[in-house]
């Protein structure tokens, strides 16, 4: 605060019922617009009094004495994450996303200085169940075009919030890629961090407040009001927030069984493996629970060179019961160079489809 | 002096515990403003609130509007009528039931239950502390040398 000013001033006599304070009613007629974040940093407030009075049965001077104090600058943000649980990343995937918020509930324009950092190993995760357990590789941070999502390739990387107006508000991503051979219930736990900094110049990032120490200064001091966020104190013109990347990958298990279908001298019934007989295969790919759906599930298998492809015979997404491959699935896939090959439908987390192909003996 | 006569009338401001240094001349009456901020002080571990110049004010803050006057003439005043404004920026706090206030920029003063402001549609509704626009003291008589002092509590917005 700066003590601005005291004044002294007197107004002309007026009768006693009629006080001279027409032009102290305008003034406080005058309202400031209300703020959430609260009276802006550098707004002066007067204490202002007037006093009439008589002596014997005459009514006096009218008097005026106001003394002025200034509002100084109070630094309050929060960071928060936005998302309402933790990100599911897959392994070696690019560019994935987490997003925060960060809320300037200072009473003035300021920068922000930002930071996102990985955790150690062991660190509390933001959402659990578990502990940070790997490194996501923090490609940047990123600021919303104002649509609220990520676009890759629009939204701007940035290192800092330029002129953050008292009340507004800026939705951020952190971006990072997930490395390779991570399992299923792994945790990335990155921070976000920002650091108040002066507002006033634009597109430049102002010097990192610090907080006004000792006397009054004769301009306006800077008070840090903000709470205790990840990784920071209170009062300390900092806030952080974590945010996790949960591994889900798809554990995929791959079998193959056999089936004599029929032979030339038996047929059908107790069939052996004889030339001329008929064999269907089984390949049925199992996901693990608890993981991510598999897409895109390309399965190929060999036709033993002794045996010859039944043609059409390839049959896909069929099941599986109590271990054994059912004969079902629907025709399709593709016979070429000695691959029976096709491709599965999506694969949710627990589950098994099969491609079913024969081949007769050489 | 005669005090039928024309008066000179000088106002020494003393504030913030910093006295405006105005020459003492033959003051009749002596009125001051100043502000006061709230704060917690801890001692011992126990906690307190006490009341210091306002050297850093933000948003939140409780302050003290705080008047001083002293009869310094040689005869009693009368009606005398102590009016401020309640600062923009500034929220009467808590006040007194039979506190005198206005709502409407100090064209009229009454209780604050007596009075109403217009509503979001143009009804009438009661009038709160954040419509406080002015407040008013009346003292009907201060005699020769006796001083006084008023305030009100007020939050920064």
């Amino acid at each position: 605060m700066s003590i601005k000013s005291y004044t002294i001033c007197q107004t002309a006599p007026r009768r006693w019922r009629e006080p001279a304070f027409g032009t102290l009613c305008l003034l406080a007629m005058v309202s400031t617009p209300a703020f959430a974040a609260g009276t802006p940093a550098g707004t002066d407030i007067t204490n202002q009094v007037t006093v009439g009075y008589s002596v014997g049965s005459v009514q006096q001077t009218a008097a005026t004495a106001s003394a002025t104090v200034t509002v100084d600058r109070k630094v309050n943000m929060t960071v928060t994450r936005t998302d309402t649980a933790s990100v599911v990343v897959a392994p070696l995937q690019q560019r994935a996303v987490t997003t925060f918020r960060l809320d300037n509930l200072s009473n003035d324009t300021l920068d922000f200085a930002l930071s996102a950092t990985q955790l150690g190993n062991g660190a509390t995760s933001a959402f659990g169940p578990g502990t940070d357990s790997f490194d996501a590789t923090i490609v940047g941070i990123f600021l919303d075009n104002g649509n609220g999502t990520y676009d890759d390739g629009t939204d701007a990387q940035v290192t800092y919030l330029d002129e953050v107006a008292a009340d507004a508000n800026r939705v951020l991503f952190v971006v990072a890629n997930i490395p390779d051979g991570r399992v299923t219930g792994d945790i990335a736990t990155v921070r976000l961090t920002a650091t108040a900094a002066a507002g006033g110049a634009a597109n430049t990032q102002g010097a990192v407040l610090t907080q006004t120490a000792g006397a009054n200064t004769a301009g306006v001091d800077t008070v840090f009001a903000d709470g205790a966020g990840s990784g920071d104190s209170a009062n300390d013109g900092q806030f952080g927030v974590i945010n996790d990347y949960r591994v889900s990958a798809a554990a995929l298990t791959v079998s193959k069984t056999s089936t004599v279908v029929s032979d030339p001298v038996n047929t059908t019934t107790n069939p052996k493996i004889i030339p001329g007989a008929i064999v269907q295969f089984c390949v049925a790919v199992s996901n693990a629970a608890g993981g991510a759906t598999a897409s895109g599930l390309t399965v190929s298998a060999q036709v033993a060179s002794d045996m010859t492809y039944v043609a059409n015979s390839i049959r896909l997404n069929g099941t599986v019961v109590s271990g054994v491959c059912q004969d079902d699935g629907t025709a399709g896939g593709t016979f070429n160079a000695g691959v029976a090959s096709g491709t599965l439908n999506d694969l949710t987390a627990g589950s098994t489809l099969t491609l079913v192909y024969q081949a007769e003996v050489k | 002096m005669n005090y039928h006569g024309k008066k000179s009338l000088t106002i020494m401001l003393a504030c913030l515990g910093l006295v405006f240094a105005s020459p003492v001349m033959a003051e009749e009456v002596a009125i001051s403003s100043g502000i006061l901020v709230e704060r917690q002080i801890t001692e011992n571990g126990n906690s307190r609130a006490e009341w210091l110049a306002a050297e850093t004010v933000v948003p939140g803050d409780t302050l003290k509007l705080v008047f001083d006057y002293q009869n310094q003439n040689n005869v009693a005043l009368t009606n005398f009528v102590i009016t401020c404004m309640v600062p923009p920026s500034v929220k009467a706090k808590a006040i007194d039931p039979d506190q005198l206030v206005s709502v409407d920029g100090g064209k009229t003063f009454d209780r604050l239950d007596r009075l109403t402001v217009a509503g979001p549609e143009g009804q009438p509704r009661a009038a709160t502390l954040e419509d406080i626009t002015n407040l008013r003291w009346i003292i009907p008589q201060i005699d020769i040398g006796a001083k006084g002092s008023i305030h009100y509590l007020g939050t920064v917005n």
